[in-house]
C-alpha cells in the first residue's frame, strides 16, 4: 500500500469520526458500509506503516475494536465482513457506492488484498485484539517480502477470510462452475426459498413472496432449458429434500416449463409459466381456494363466479406482469374439464383451457407418480412415464402428454436401467433431441469414477438398456461380452 | 471517450473486425444518443437524428452478423472473446461502472434490435449514470423486459459457487444460504459428478458463450417448434401449435387475462377492487405498449371492452382514469414516434388505440407531427385520425395551430369546420391565434350560429373587425350581427361616419348596412339614411359607397327600409346615382 498522504490519514491517525452514530447501524447498508470502509481503511492503512507495538498500531487496533463492537451490538449479525471486488467494495454483502477520494482508497486496499490473495476478511463479535495485530502483522510481511507470499494458514476465532484475488474477472471466475453445479444450487435455492415461503404461510407469519429473486431463478432454468440443458432434471427425483406440498409445486413448475420451453417459446415466457404455478401454489396454500373445490364441475355461473371471487381474491398481489396474468388464468380456469370450450360467463368468445393449465396438470401427475399419494406407493420414472401415457389418453392434454415423454425418454431423468450388458446405470439425462427416446444420457454405476455417457453417441451404438429396474432389485447375471460394450472403436 | 483498442485488432479475422468496427460504431452513436437526450427533451429533432443514427448503427451491425456480445468491465466493454474495447471512459463513475457493479457481466444485442428498445435502453442506461440515482442496474433491466437484448447478471448461484463477493449473494437470507450450503453438501457427497467436467459437463462460462440461439434457429423454433416437438406426428404438432399461441398471441394471452379482470369488474366489486383490478389492465396495457407490438394493446383493450356493458359507471371511470395515469408522456411519445415510423399494419392501430384512449397528450402528440416531413398516407392517416378525435372537440389541438404549416393549420381548421358544433371552443380559441385570416374567416364562418352570449363576441370577434382582410372583417360583422346583436349599433355604426370605410369592397360595406339595418333599431336606421342621403357636391367615392349601401338594402325588404329608401328617392338634393339606385331597390322589395 503506498504511503499516500493526501488520499489516507496522517500516520497514526487512526480515529474514527464516532459522532455520527447512525453511521453504526448495519441496518442502513450504504452509510454503515461507508463508515466501515473508512474504519476497515484506516486501520489497515496505520498498521502498513507502523510496527503493531507502536502506539499507533495499537490505538488503531482499538478503534477499529470498538466501532465493531458497537455496530454489532444491536444486530443479528455474526461478523462484519469487508469484500473487493475489482473497482467495488463490500460490506455484508452490500456493494457499496464510494466517493471519488474513497474510491483511491479502495485501490490502495486492493493491492494490499491483491498481494495477500484475500477477497474478504470477516470481523466476528469476540474479535481481540491480538488478533488484528496478528493479521496486520502478516499483511505487513507479505507486502515487506521480496519473493510473492498469500496469506495462508492464517487462523484465528474470530477473524475469517476468503482466499483468491479481488481482482478476479467474472467470467474466469464461472470458468470453474460447472453447468450441473449451477442447476443443482438453483434448484436448492428454489426449493429452500418456496418451502420457507409455504411454512410461513402456515404459520400465518410473513406471507410475503420475494418475488425477484424467485422471478430471477425461474429465469435462470428457462434459459438452461432453452440452451437444451436439462441438468436440473436430476433433482427432483433425488431424496435430498423433504416430500410435502412446496417440493411438489417446484418440481411442478419445473416439468411444466421443460414441456412449455420445448414448444418453442421464449426463456421469459417459460419463466413466467413456472413462476405463475409456483404463486398458484402458494395461493392455494394461502386458502383462496377454501370452499371452493365443491364448485368444481357446478353449473357454469357458480363456478364461474367462485372463480373471479378468487382472482379478486389476490388482485393486491398482481403487477401487470406475464407471470401475475398467467396466475389468474389458472385461478380463472380451475375446475373446468380440459377438453370443455369456455365461453360464457368465463369469456365472452369461446376459448380453449390455457397451455399452462395443461402442462401443470401433466407435470403435477408426474410428480405425484413419482412421489406417491393417495396411498399409492412412489413409482420409479419410467414407470411412471407409462402410466402418465395411459391418463394422456383421458385426464390430460394427449398432445403434450406425448411431447413430455418425448423429451424425458422413455427412461426419465432418475431412473435405475439394466443395460444388454447387464450392468446397472442411472438415466442422469434426457435424450438428445436427435437420439432415439430410449437413449438417454447414462452414469454408469459400476464403473471405477462411474463416469456418464450418452447413449445416443455413435460410439455407443451397441450398447441398449434392456430394462428399469427397481430400487434394490438384484442385478441379472452379466453379459460375458459385456465389458467390451463400451469400448471407443 | 471514443472508442478504442487495447491490443493489436489485426489479430483478429476480417469478419470479427469488421464486427468490432461495426460494434464501436453503434456504442459511439449511442454515446451520443445519450447525450442529445440528456440536452435536449423527448421528441427534439437532435434527439430524434442521434436515435435515428444509433438505430442505423445497429442496424449496419446486424446486416453483419446476428447478434453482438459484449463484456463489462469497470469502465469499459469489450467484444467478447477478444480483449478489444468497443467503448471506454476514464470517468470515474459511468454506466459500465453501475452495470458491473451490481454484476450484469454480458449484453447480448440480438439481431431485431429497433429503435423503441435503443431508446428504452437508453433510459435505462441514462438512469444509471446518474449519480444521485439510486438504481439496481439488474433489476432495472429486468424491468425494461426487452425482446432484443438480454443481458447475464451474476445471481446468487453464480456467485456462491464461483466465490465471488457480490450484492447477488443477498438475494437469499442467511438462514436461506446455509439451508442451501448444507444441501448442496449433500448432494456432492452423494453425487460425485457434480462438479466433475466430464464429458457432458459444460462449465458456467462456456455456456453463457454459447448459449442463445442464433436468429435462425430461434425463428425456426418459434414458429415450428424444438426437435422434440417436430419428432411427433403432424396431428399433435399441429394441436401443440395451437395451444402454444396461448404464450404467443395477445388474442389468446394478454386478451383473455383482460377479459378474466374486466369479468371481475362486472360482477359488481366494492371500490377498493375496483381501483387495484383498473390499475392492474393499465399495467398490462403499458407492458404491450412498451413491448414489440404496440399496437397490440388495442387488442387487449377491445377485450377488456367486451364487458364493457356490464361495468358500473364507477367502474368505467375508474378504468379509464387508470388507463391516462399510467399512460405517461414518454410513452406515448414512443408511441407516436412509432405512427411516424411505422407501416400502416402498426400505424392504423396505435391511432386507433390513442382514439380509444382519449388521450389528449397523444393527440397533441400526432398533430405535432404534422410539422415534420411525412409521406402522403401517413398524413392521411393522421387526418383521419383527427376527423375521430374533432368528436371530441379538439381540445388538444390548440397550442398546436402556431406552429403548423399554414397548409396543414388549414386542413385542421377545415376538420374542425366540419365536426361543428363539437369542435365549437376549438375555433373561438382560434380566433386570437397567429394564423393566416382566410382560417378565421371559415372559422367564424362555421361558428354563425354558435356563439354563447355578447361578451365573447367582445373579446374574440371585435378585434377582428379592424382586421388586415376586408374578408376576415366582413366575417367578423356577420358575427357581430349573429352573436350580439344588441351589440350592433354601438359597434358598426360608426363605421358609417369613417371615411376610408366608403372605399372598402361591397361586400364589407353590404355587411355592415344590413346588420344595422336588421338590428341596429331606429337609430341604426337614422344612421343608414344619414350615410346615403348624400348631396349633389359629394364626390365620387361618396356617392359610390352611397349607392352600395343602398343596393345592400335589398337584403332588408322591410316597410321602414321602404320608406327610407322612398324618401331618399325623393330628395332632389341627393345625386342622380344614388337616387336610382333607391328606386331600383325599391321595384324589388315592392
Amino acid at each position: 500500500m503506498d504511503d499516500d498522504r493526501s488520499t489516507g490519514p496522517a500516520p497514526g491517525d487512526s480515529s474514527i469520526p464516532t459522532d455520527d452514530q447512525g453511521a453504526t447501524d448495519p441496518s442502513d447498508p450504504q452509510r454503515f458500509g461507508e463508515a466501515f470502509f473508512d474504519a476497515v481503511y484506516r486501520m489497515l492503512k496505520v498498521g502498513s506503516i507502523f510496527e503493531s507495538d507502536q502506539e499507533q498500531t495499537r490505538n488503531a487496533v482499538d478503534d477499529f475494536r470498538s466501532f465493531a463492537r458497537k455496530s454489532l451490538a444491536d444486530t443479528s449479525l455474526r461478523a462484519l465482513s469487508f469484500g473487493i471486488r475489482g473497482e467495488f467494495a463490500s460490506v455484508n454483502g452490500h456493494t457499496i457506492r464510494l466517493s471519488q477520494q474513497d474510491q483511491r482508497r479502495l485501490r490502495e486496499l486492493r493491492e494490499l488484498f491483491a498481494d495477500a490473495e484475500i477477497r474478504t476478511l470477516s470481523f466476528g463479535r469476540n474479535l481481540t485484539a491480538d488478533e488484528l495485530v496478528e493479521l496486520l502483522d502478516e499483511l505487513r510481511e507479505i507486502r515487506n517480502a521480496d519473493e510473492e507470499q498469500r496469506l495462508e494458514g492464517f487462523e484465528t476465532s474470530h477473524l475469517e477470510y476468503d482466499s483468491g484475488s479481488p481482482d478476479r474477472d467474472v467470467l474466469e471466475a464461472l470458468g470453474e462452475v460447472t453447468v450441473r453445479e449451477y442447476s443443482a444450487h438453483l434448484y436448492l435455492r428454489l426449493a429452500v426459498k418456496v418451502g420457507r415461503l409455504h411454512e410461513r404461510i402456515e404459520e400465518e407469519s410473513d406471507t410475503t413472496a420475494d418475488l425477484p429473486t424467485l422471478r430471477r431463478i425461474v429465469d435462470r432454468i428457462a434459459e438452461l432449458f432453452d440452451g437444451d440443458r436439462f441438468d436440473i432434471l436430476r433433482l427432483p427425483t433425488t431424496d435430498l429434500l423433504e416430500a410435502g406440498p412446496a417440493l411438489h409445486s417446484v418440481n411442478t413448475a419445473i416439468y411444466s416449463m421443460l414441456m412449455i420451453d420445448r414448444l418453442g417459446l421464449r426463456p421469459g415466457r417459460v419463466g413466467a409459466s413456472g413462476l405463475a404455478i409456483l404463486l398458484r401454489d402458494v395461493d392455494r396454500t394461502r386458502g383462496v381456494d377454501l370452499a371452493d373445490p365443491a364448485e368444481a364441475g357446478a353449473p357454469n355461473e357458480r363456478l364461474a363466479t367462485a372463480n373471479a371471487r378468487a382472482v379478486a381474491r389476490v388482485s393486491g398481489r398482481l403487477d401487470g406482469s406475464p407471470a401475475s396474468s398467467l396466475r389468474a388464468i389458472l385461478l380463472h380456469e380451475r375446475g373446468i374439464e380440459l377438453e370443455r370450450t369456455i365461453g360464457p360467463p368465463f369469456y365472452k368468445r369461446e376459448r380453449r383451457v390455457h397451455v399452462v393449465r395443461r402442462a401443470a396438470d401433466i407435470a403435477r401427475t408426474y410428480d405425484r407418480l413419482l412421489a406417491g399419494s393417495d396411498g399409492n406407493e412412489p413409482r420409479d420414472p419410467s414407470t411412471a412415464i407409462e402410466a402418465l401415457k395411459r391418463r394422456g389418453d383421458s385426464e390430460l392434454d394427449p398432445a403434450l402428454v406425448e411431447l413430455f415423454v418425448e423429451t424425458m425418454g422413455d427412461y426419465p431423468v432418475g431412473t435405475t436401467v439394466e443395460l444388454s450388458s447387464g450392468e446397472r446405470a442411472r438415466v442422469v439425462g434426457p435424450p438428445a433431441a436427435e437420439s432415439a427416446s430410449d437413449r438417454p444420457h447414462i452414469r454408469l454405476l459400476e464403473r471405477d469414477g462411474q463416469p456418464v455417457v450418452d447413449l445416443g453417441d455413435p460410439n455407443y451404438q451397441r450398447a441398449s438398456i434392456d430394462r428399469a429396474v427397481a430400487e434394490g432389485e438384484e442385478p441379472t447375471e452379466a453379459d460375458d461380452s459385456g465389458d467390451d460394450l463400451f469400448l471407443l472403436d | 471517450m471514443a472508442a478504442t483498442s487495447t491490443d493489436d485488432p489485426d489479430k483478429l479475422s476480417t469478419r470479427r473486425r469488421e464486427e468490432l468496427r461495426l460494434g464501436r460504431r453503434c456504442f459511439d452513436t449511442l454515446e451520443r444518443f445519450l447525450e442529445a437526450a440528456e440536452s435536449y427533451p423527448p421528441g427534439h429533432p437532435v434527439v430524434d437524428e442521434a436515435l435515428d443514427n444509433t438505430e442505423d448503427a445497429f442496424d449496419s451491425l446486424f446486416r453483419h452478423t446476428d447478434q453482438m456480445v459484449v463484456r463489462l468491465e469497470d469502465h469499459r466493454t469489450c467484444l467478447l472473446g477478444t480483449e478489444e474495447s468497443v467503448w471506454e471512459t476514464s470517468r470515474p463513475e459511468d454506466y459500465c461502472f453501475a452495470l458491473s457493479r451490481d454484476g450484469v457481466f454480458l449484453l447480448y444485442f440480438l439481431g431485431g434490435l429497433q429503435r423503441r428498445e435503443i431508446r428504452k435502453f437508453g433510459l435505462v442506461l441514462r438512469r444509471l449514470d446518474q449519480e444521485e440515482v439510486d438504481v439496481d442496474a439488474t433489476a432495472a433491466l429486468y424491468d425494461a423486459d426487452f425482446t432484443h437484448l438480454e443481458f447475464r447478471a451474476l445471481d446468487g448461484s453464480m456467485a456462491w459457487l464461483a466465490g465471488l463477493n457480490a450484492d447477488a449473494l443477498r438475494q437469499d437470507s442467511e438462514e436461506e444460504r446455509r439451508e442451501v450450503r448444507e444441501l448442496f453438501g449433500r448432494l456432492s457427497d452423494a453425487d460425485a459428478g457434480l462438479r466433475e467436467p466430464d464429458g457432458d459437463a459444460l462449465t458456467a462460462d462456456e455456456l453463457f458463450r454459447t448459449q442463445l440461439k442464433t436468429r435462425s434457429e430461434r425463428r425456426r423454433e418459434l414458429q415450428n417448434g424444438t426437435e422434440q416437438m417436430l419428432n411427433l406426428r403432424p396431428s399433435l404438432q399441429d394441436a401443440l401449435g395451437e395451444l402454444k399461441q396461448g404464450l404467443l398471441t395477445v388474442d389468446e394471452f394478454e386478451s383473455r387475462y383482460g377479459e378474466i379482470l374486466a369479468g371481475v369488474l362486472a360482477r359488481n366489486p366494492n371500490e377498493e377492487l375496483v381501483s387495484r383490478v383498473a390499475s392492474e389492465i393499465a399495467d398490462v396495457m403499458v407492458r404491450l405498449v412498451e413491448g414489440d407490438e404496440p399496437s397490440e394493446a388495442l387488442t387487449f383493450l377491445k377485450a377488456v371492452h367486451t364487458w364493457r356493458g356490464a361495468f358500473e359507471d364507477e367502474a368505467a371511470r375508474a378504468l379509464q382514469t387508470a388507463l391516462r395515469d399510467h399512460l405517461s408522456d414518454d410513452r406515448i411519445r414512443s408511441l407516436v414516434d412509432e405512427v411516424a415510423d411505422a407501416k400502416p399494419a402498426v400505424r392504423r392501430p396505435i391511432l386507433r388505440l390513442l382514439d380509444a384512449l382519449d388521450s389528449e397528450e397523444g393527440s397533441r402528440q400526432v398533430l405535432g407531427l404534422l410539422e415534420w416531413e411525412l409521406g402522403d398516407e401517413t398524413e392521411r392517416d393522421i387526418y383521419r385520425f383527427l376527423q375521430k378525435r374533432a368528436s371530441s372537440g379538439l381540445g388538444f389541438a390548440g397550442d398546436a395551430l402556431d406552429s403548423l404549416p399554414d397548409d396543414e393549420a388549414e386542413r385542421v381548421v377545415d376538420i374542425a369546420c366540419e365536426a361543428m358544433p363539437e369542435t365549437r371552443s376549438f375555433l373561438v380559441d382560434s380566433l386570437p391565434r397567429d394564423i393566416g385570416e382566410e382560417l378565421k374567416v371559415r372559422a367564424l364562418e362555421a361558428l354563425e350560429d354558435h356563439w354563447r352570449d355578447s361578451r365573447e363576441i367582445r373579446q374574440y370577434v371585435l378585434p377582428l373587425l379592424n382586421a388586415r382582410t376586408s374578408e376576415l372583417r366582413t366575417a367578423a360583422t356577420r358575427a357581430v350581427e349573429k352573436g350580439a346583436p344588441d351589440q350592433v349599433r354601438s359597434v358598426l355604426q360608426a363605421k358609417l361616419e369613417d371615411e376610408a370605410f366608403y372605399e372598402r369592397p361591397k361586400p364589407e360595406i353590404e355587411a355592415v348596412v344590413t346588420a344595422l339595418a336588421r338590428e341596429g333599431g331606429e337609430k341604426g336606421l337614422e344612421a343608414i339614411e344619414e350615410a346615403i342621403r348624400c348631396r349633389l357636391y359629394a364626390g365620387s367615392s361618396r356617392r359610390e359607397f352611397a349607392s352600395k349601401a343602398v343596393r345592400s338594402l335589398v337584403k332588408v325588404p322591410t316597410p321602414r327600409v321602404a320608406d327610407l329608401l322612398e324618401s331618399v328617392s325623393d330628395d332632389w338634393m341627393v345625386p342622380g346615382s344614388v337616387r336610382s339606385a333607391c328606386d331600383e331597390v325599391l321595384q324589388v322589395i315592392g
